[in-house]
């Protein structure tokens, strides 16, 4: 702990530390290569990090990379972001990408897909979380 | 074929919104640090209040978690903004062997 510290306490430059946030959010919408959330926090362009959410009773977890950040108006501090999943871990049953493959169709042809998500924490129990397929739009800045 | 900047797959708008949870990592520069607190540089602001962790790359890596006591902006040499956060330190956590991606 006393990695260049003097008497004082006051640390030398160059001394870097990791921050790490947990940031709660609630997941909107998904497909499977991102996904759009709402969280209290603004999360710059190019953030990245780790999502968990629990659908269909497993935690699903995968690394994300945020497209982009606006604040919701009227809605107070709550920022809705668009995020791109990343394909840096072995595509597990516990991603989220396959959560969404498996789930929710592989959107092959599906023009309205019934999915069920079931066990969500949000409701505590079995939740009928049905699901709006939406085509990819006309235009698009990045990702999603 | 797939265009560049495109959307390629289906989007699903679940109808009722799922909880969850996300972790993200700033690199932070310490300025401070004692027992109690501890003043740190980070290019994103936290609340007031917020619980973090700060890993300390030491000869062994370790946890400290902490509760964000104050932010402030503050311009950096290189002109930058960056912000002075003060932790108040919670606990000293064990050994980190957190990888960078969640699978510690």
């Amino acid at each position: 702990m006393s990695q260049g510290q003097n008497g004082n306490g006051r640390v030398g430059r160059g001394v870097v530390a990791t921050l790490v946030r947990s940031i709660p959010m609630r997941l909107v919408e998904v497909s499977r290569g991102g996904c759009r959330f709402e969280c209290s926090s603004r999360l710059e362009s190019g953030t990245h990090g780790v999502l968990a959410v629990e659908l269909a009773g497993l935690m699903r977890i995968d690394d994300f990379r945020v497209a982009r950040c606006q604040l919701r108006m009227g809605a107070g501090p709550l920022y809705q972001v668009g995020a791109e999943l990343l394909r840096t871990r072995r595509l597990g049953r516990r991603t989220v990408r396959t959560a969404v493959a498996k789930i929710f169709g592989d959107g092959r042809g599906i023009g309205y897909a019934r999915g069920i998500v079931e066990g969500s924490p949000a409701a505590g129990k079995e939740v009928s979380g049905r699901s709006v397929s939406r085509g990819p739009p006309a235009t698009s800045d990045d990702g999603f | 074929m797939t265009i560049l900047g495109r959307r390629k797959h289906v989007r699903f708008l679940l109808a009722q919104p799922v909880e969850g949870n996300l972790r993200v990592r700033d690199e932070v520069a310490i300025e401070e640090r004692n027992e109690h607190d501890m003043v740190i540089l980070s290019p994103e602001p936290c609340r007031v209040g917020e619980r973090v962790t700060l890993e300390i790359p030491d000869d062994v890596p370790r946890g400290v978690n902490g509760k964000v006591a104050e932010c402030r902006p503050s311009v950096a040499g290189d002109g930058a903004i960056r912000h002075r956060i003060r932790l108040s330190i919670e606990r000293h956590g064990g050994d980190v062997v957190q990888t960078g991606d969640g699978r510690s």
